[in-house]
């Protein structure tokens, strides 16, 4: 069963239909909390009050700690505080209908946000985007709760499936690698989709904290093997950002199982823990 | 001897057509003249400000990734500008994995991912 939500295609395995519903409506739901696009969505709500501390409900707290440990265990290169950035570099407006920039944009805030029980708090200037982490997140509760054994939300897929082979595809749509997963979860984080451009120069939407400006990468895409979703985002983006030195990382991190990489040149590349076709 | 053959509306006729070609030759001269003196005129002004270009920065992409602690699988391996559809090569330089998983009973199921 296929359908959109949370601004790109989802796929779901599910044994009956009263499942797919239920995973539909799932989506549908934490969009609504999640999206930066939505003025009425939690997040929003949450942007709007940068500056001071914010209550936020259980599944946003659960969201945002998943998150803090995720910018953590990938020293502070996957950021959800990065949202300013992004809508700095023009991602301001749903991909479908973003224009080119003719300016580089003023250097962005730092970032910087954390979370204090239940309630969260953004410096002024602060904008979360909760991009990726969201959509693995959800892949993630949906396989968890039983709606679906396979959950693919733009590139990141949540299995219970024990012969679950992900086709990781190369720019142009061919198969660059045949990915092993079966029970856990694969994410690819790419540069070479969601693109435009910035006075006159190709653009994307990953953002490097360290810089806030789009990652300067030999990695066209990375894709990477955790136990969740969300994991495997993280992990994906964090060896996309760090570039030449992202597969050596990946193989010091426990908790990413396998990692591979579409080099520039087209070349494919992996750590020695691939386990592909 | 002209003069008395033609009637004098027909010579005043005759002397302001050619006073007339005489004008639009002269202007088309000028016009012609003037073309190039404004070329010349271009050279003349004072060159704008010296504007100063940054060099643009060119980063070097680096031809493979730093070789993982347990070594690296080259799957496919294109190093030209542009990518390359078809496979190169593939080969395991170092696989620390172990041998591989029992086979799964029924076909496999597949997914795509390519990023969003």
């Amino acid at each position: 069963m296929t359908f959109t939500a949370m601004g790109t295609t989802v796929i779901v395995h599910a044994s009956d239909d009263r499942a797919i519903e239920e995973s539909r409506v799932t989506f549908e739901r934490f969009e609504q909390q999640f999206s930066r696009f939505r003025p009425s969505s939690e997040l929003s709500r949450i942007n709007r009050a940068a500056g001071r501390a914010t209550s936020v409900s259980d599944n946003m707290h659960r969201v945002l700690s998943t998150a803090d440990d995720l910018r953590a265990r990938t020293d502070g290169l996957v950021d959800i505080g990065v949202g300013t950035a992004v809508h700095q570099w023009g991602y301001n407006k749903t991909y479908s209908a973003m224009t080119d920039l003719d300016d580089f944009p003023q250097s962005a805030a730092e970032a910087r946000w954390s979370l204090d029980g239940q309630a969260v708090r953004l410096t002024t200037g602060t904008c979360l985007d909760l991009g990726g982490i969201a959509k693995g997140w959800t892949c993630d509760r949906v396989v968890e709760a039983g709606y679906a054994t396979v959950a693919s939300a733009g590139g990141d897929v949540r299995s219970v499936d024990p012969t679950l082979v992900v086709e990781v595809l190369d720019e142009d749509g061919t198969i660059a690698a045949e990915v092993h997963v079966g029970v856990g979860a694969l994410a690819t984080s790419s540069r070479s989709k969601r693109q435009w451009k910035v006075g006159g120069e190709p653009a994307h939407h990953i953002i490097d904290p360290r810089t806030l400006r789009p990652a300067v990468t030999p990695v066209l895409s990375a894709s990477v093997v955790a136990d969740t979703a969300a994991d495997a985002e993280a992990g994906a983006k964090a060896v996309l950002i760090r570039g030449v030195d992202g597969l050596k990382w990946a193989d010091s991190q426990p908790w990413i199982r396998q990692a591979i990489v579409l080099w520039h040149d087209g070349s494919v590349f992996g750590n020695a823990r691939a386990r592909v076709a | 001897m002209a003069a008395k053959r033609l009637p004098v509306p027909r010579i005043a006729g005759i002397v302001a057509w050619t006073a007339a070609s005489v004008a639009w030759g002269t202007a088309l001269v000028a016009t012609a003249n003037a073309a190039p003196e404004a070329e010349d005129g271009a050279e003349g002004p004072a060159p704008d400000p010296v504007v100063i270009v940054e060099p643009q920065e060119r980063i070097v992409l680096a031809p493979v990734p730093t070789m993982p602690e347990s070594g690296l699988v080259v799957l496919r391996y294109t190093p030209s500008e542009k990518s390359e559809a078809q496979v190169v090569v593939r080969r395991v330089v170092v696989s620390s994995s172990g041998g591989g998983s029992a086979s799964p009973a029924k076909a496999p199921t597949k997914v795509k991912s390519s990023g969003s």
